[in-house]
């Protein structure tokens, strides 16, 4: 019995695998095409208003799902392209990608539809996602003040989100991979001796900034 | 024989009584009830008399009469328990034990949330456990 | 393929957080009293305890598919079985059992052995009319409905009123396809 929500979300989130810096936007859509949420983090051109550009996105998804079922060579009953699909017909995709971005796809079987566009050379994002819908029920869906279905305002779902998704928390396991990938072992250990913060747990922001330093002296 | 067992709310209100005998003295066993409730109040407000029984809920023997016995237990919201009995050889340890069940039992009655506090038991389920464990305890161990 | 559903929501019961059994039990108990001092009627409390339990079961749904990594159900008796052993197991701690199944598998019953919802609880004679636990059948009902399963839940036994068990039937009225949401005139 869960009432007072806890503050540890999931296990432990997955590393938001290049996503990094590499985010573009995020939607997320409720059954009825209602878009609860938009972040962007890097869209340099925007062609439509963003009434238009949700509904855009949505249709997109939504056509593109009743062509995936209509293709699936594995299942007989499939109904006619265009008929509305029942629950539990027709099957899904997870991502598409172009030559200039990629598209991850996630739906609940509540109809919430988490759509992450990223950098067209981002790995598999299904666990991230799924991270993301978690934190979505932590944040939006417990909150007693919230009305399902509306647009979501909440401060702190926004700040977490972006945290998690430009992987502030994570970003400095990647600069000591790529520190010990281009350095001997002895000149990292003396480089991480003026930094005894990177193993406190609490560190996590000053790690990153040190690391960012060192990355820094590396490619000097 | 326990012939009855009563709840008494902390302003003396009676919250549950109630008399195991056949005879028709339900009105005597109140009034032994009521006289007992006295001796409450004097061991509570008196605490040198019961020495080191200072923070313990049951109070013990409060007064025999020539067929009676009388014990007291008062919980630390001030709802006293009076249990009257005929058995006139009776341990302190089976009674103490009769208390803490029949405790336990007042505090699921009071759970209810149809239950008013400070108001009489009028629960079912209550009266049939009171009875069973009633029932299940003899003090004439000894005899 | 997609992960295997749970058969049983013992893993998931064991790493949610929990509240105290007695504290849940009688602060629904107080949520009732104050709903049968306030509106009168034992009636209106039925209908506002099954409203209360719709609006806690369109949120509840989400967080029981993010940690119960449940997929979609095959088909309604999928999802039966899911409620009772997964569903329940989650939120109430017990596990309830599926039968009295009619012919075109729309209709069945959960059977509560145990409901800690009632623990302390003995109905009053002015209150007979009144389905205690009658939170859960909103909650059934809102949960199915957002996975666009219109459903009737109905209380058919009750323990409070003398029955053995506690048993819920769940009417499959129709499933709901999958709208486009806009108009096209825009």
């Amino acid at each position: 019995m869960q009432f007072f929500g806890g503050s540890e979300i999931s296990p432990s989130p997955p590393v938001p695998t290049a996503s990094g810096n590499n985010a573009h936007m995020m939607y997320i859509f409720n059954r009825n095409g209602v878009c609860l949420l938009y972040r962007e983090w890097n869209r340099p051109l925007r062609t439509l208003n963003s009434n238009q550009d949700h509904k855009l996105m949505f249709g997109l998804l939504f056509s593109l799902k009743s062509l995936t079922a209509k293709m699936d060579p594995s299942s007989a009953e499939k109904g006619n392209l265009g008929v509305p699909q029942l629950p539990g017909q027709g099957c899904s995709f997870h991502s598409f990608r172009t030559n200039t971005y990629k598209l991850s796809f996630m739906e609940s079987p509540s109809g919430i539809k988490i759509i992450l566009v990223t950098h067209p050379k981002a790995s598999d994002l299904r666990d991230s996602l799924k991270y993301i819908y978690n934190l979505y029920v932590e944040y939006v869906v417990k909150n007693p003040l919230y009305t399902p279905g509306t647009p979501i305002r909440s401060e702190l779902f926004n700040t977490t989100l972006d945290q998690y998704v430009r992987g502030e928390r994570n970003i400095w396991y990647t600069r000591v991979d790529m520190l010990l990938i281009s350095k001997p072992a002895s000149e990292i250990l003396l480089l991480c001796d003026a930094s005894f913060e990177l193993f406190s747990p609490k560190g996590y922001r000053v790690a990153s900034f040190i690391c960012l330093i060192l990355d820094k002296c590396i490619h000097a | 024989m326990i012939v009855c067992i009563a709840v008494v709310g902390h302003q003396n209100n009676p919250l549950y009584i109630q008399s195991f005998t056949e005879a028709d003295d339900a009105l005597k066993l109140h009034h032994i009830v009521h006289c007992s409730l006295d001796v409450v109040d004097e061991r509570v407000n008196n605490p040198k008399k019961s020495g080191p029984m200072l923070n313990e809920t049951f109070l013990g023997l409060l007064y025999p009469t020539e067929n009676y016995k009388v014990y007291g237990y008062l919980t630390n919201t001030k709802v006293k328990f009076i249990l009257v009995t005929t058995d006139l050889d009776v341990r302190d340890a089976d009674v103490r034990n009769f208390f803490r069940r029949f405790h336990s039992a007042y505090l699921d009655a009071v759970s209810n949330p149809f239950h008013v506090p400070g108001k009489k038991i009028t629960s079912k389920t209550f009266a049939e456990r009171v009875t069973n464990i009633v029932k299940s305890v003899s003090f004439h161990t000894t005899g | 393929m997609a992960p295997a559903v749970p058969r049983s929501g013992d893993a998931i019961f064991a790493n949610v957080e929990r509240v105290n059994a007695e504290l849940f039990t009688l602060t629904y108990g107080a949520i009732v009293r104050q709903l049968l001092t306030d509106l009168e009627e034992v009636e209106e409390v039925n209908k506002q305890l099954d409203q209360m339990g719709y609006n806690i079961g369109i949120r509840l749904i989400d967080e029981f598919l993010a940690k119960s990594n449940v997929t979609r159900c095959v088909d309604f008796r999928e999802t039966a079985e899911v409620i009772a052993k997964v569903g329940f197991k989650m939120f109430l701690g017990v596990t309830a059992s599926v039968s009295n199944w009619d012919t075109e598998g729309t209709c069945c019953s959960l059977i509560l052995e145990d409901n800690p919802l009632v623990d302390f609880v003995e109905l009053p004679d002015t209150c007979q009319g009144l389905y205690y636990c009658n939170i859960l059948s909103g909650v059934v009902r809102g949960a199915l409905e957002m996975v666009s399963m219109k459903t009737e839940v109905t209380w058919v036994r009750d323990m409070l009123r003398g029955d053995d068990a506690f048993e819920l039937q769940v009417k499959l009225l129709k499933q709901v396809p999958e709208e486009y949401p806009y108009k096209d005139d825009e």
